[in-house]
């Protein structure tokens, strides 16, 4: 019984002997993968760099342009009114407002600041203008930013 | 990487960068998600108003950059992160998946020059180089040191299939309004997901504030 028991646990012969056969072929198969996958994605690379190198430059996001042109007519709109050119001046409002509208769209937390400030301007430029009703919802317009 | 992939129907920018929003408000215990927009991947990947510096021609990376998920959040405290989007997947699905993170903190403190954690060398904490005034308070306190270096891998992964790299980028920088922390890294998994790693960014920002303060 005890000597069955001793046979039963003992390891065969040829598992023994394919335990190290096994080991070695198993780091030999996750070198080669190693390798593979460091050559795949050095090609990778190389084809993703070729492909940036060909592009065109990045280009500047479009709410740069609009926060520029935003500030050119402000600008222009100030320069005006004090020149006298009161029709000219509120047209410079009305687009500077607009496109401080479309910033705070674009960039929602931000320009808020600046677009009320752009909205109580035309609000005086309206109601100089004899526009007081226009004029009286800009205002409601700029008082209800954060 | 393997976890933060958008495959199928959900590889789509803005899903994307919806998801992004939401780890960072779980990451932050906010009440609601940021602001954030999908940039084009052939813009500059700067928004109006950003402190975030114009994207690198080349990115460095296996796959190309299909666009940037954007988020501009203002609690606990501002900050931006722009998110490199890339695309991959194979004949049949196409997939979406992680790239680069570049975090922006402002900071309370007025900086008087440049400095940057020094190239990696080993598994080592390597000091702050660059302007000498600033980058000696920030090594005067090693932990922060310590802390940035955990923060700024240039490794990661792998995953089934390889390894990521990115170049080094930790720097305290002056601008108009105080000084700016910048932070590129990669995002990591984690039991439940992934981490866009925003906490240990906001820890940092604090700590250089304290130093420099």
């Amino acid at each position: 019984m005890m000597t069955s028991t001793v046979a039963n646990l003992a390891i065969p012969y040829g598992a023994s002997s394919d335990l190290p056969h096994a080991l070695v072929s198993a780091v030999i198969v996750a070198a080669l993968l190693a390798g593979v996958s460091a050559l795949s994605v050095a090609a990778r690379k190389r084809k993703v760099a070729r492909a940036e190198a060909a592009a065109p430059a990045p280009v500047e996001d479009r709410s740069q342009a609009l926060l520029r042109q935003a500030r050119w007519h402000d600008q222009t709109r100030d320069q005006m009114a004090a020149d006298g050119r009161s029709a000219e001046a509120l047209a410079q409002a009305r687009t500077a407002a607009d496109q401080w509208r479309e910033l705070t769209r674009l960039r929602p937390g931000r320009f808020q600041a600046e677009q009320q400030a752009a909205l109580n301007r035309l609000g005086e430029l309206l109601a100089a203008s004899g526009q007081p009703d226009e004029a009286a919802r800009v205002q409601r317009e700029a008082a209800g930013i954060a | 990487m393997p976890a933060a992939v958008w495959t199928g129907r959900r590889s789509d920018p803005e899903n994307v960068t919806a998801d992004l929003a939401r780890a960072l408000r779980d990451e932050l215990g906010l009440g609601e998600s940021p602001p954030a927009m999908t940039l084009p991947g052939d813009s500059d990947g700067v928004p109006a108003g950003s402190l975030l510096p114009p994207r690198e021609r080349f990115s460095g990376m296996p796959a190309p950059t299909h666009c940037f998920g954007y988020v501009d959040a203002r609690a606990p405290r501002p900050f931006e992160l722009r998110a490199a989007i890339m695309s991959g997947g194979s004949a049949l699905r196409r997939s979406l998946g992680l790239g680069t993170l570049l975090y922006a903190v402002p900071l309370r403190v007025a900086v008087s020059g440049r400095a940057a954690l020094g190239a990696p060398r080993g598994t080592r904490a390597v000091p702050f180089e660059g302007d000498a005034a600033v980058a000696s308070r920030l090594n005067e306190d090693f932990d922060l040191v310590q802390q940035a270096t955990t923060l700024a891998p240039t490794q990661a992964g792998p995953d089934s299939n390889h390894r990521w790299a990115v170049e080094r980028l930790l720097s305290i920088e002056p601008h108009a309004q105080g000084g700016v922390l910048f932070v590129r890294t990669l995002h990591r998994a984690n039991p439940t997901g992934w981490t866009l790693g925003a906490p240990a960014v906001l820890e940092l920002a604090a700590r250089v504030e304290t130093a420099l303060g």
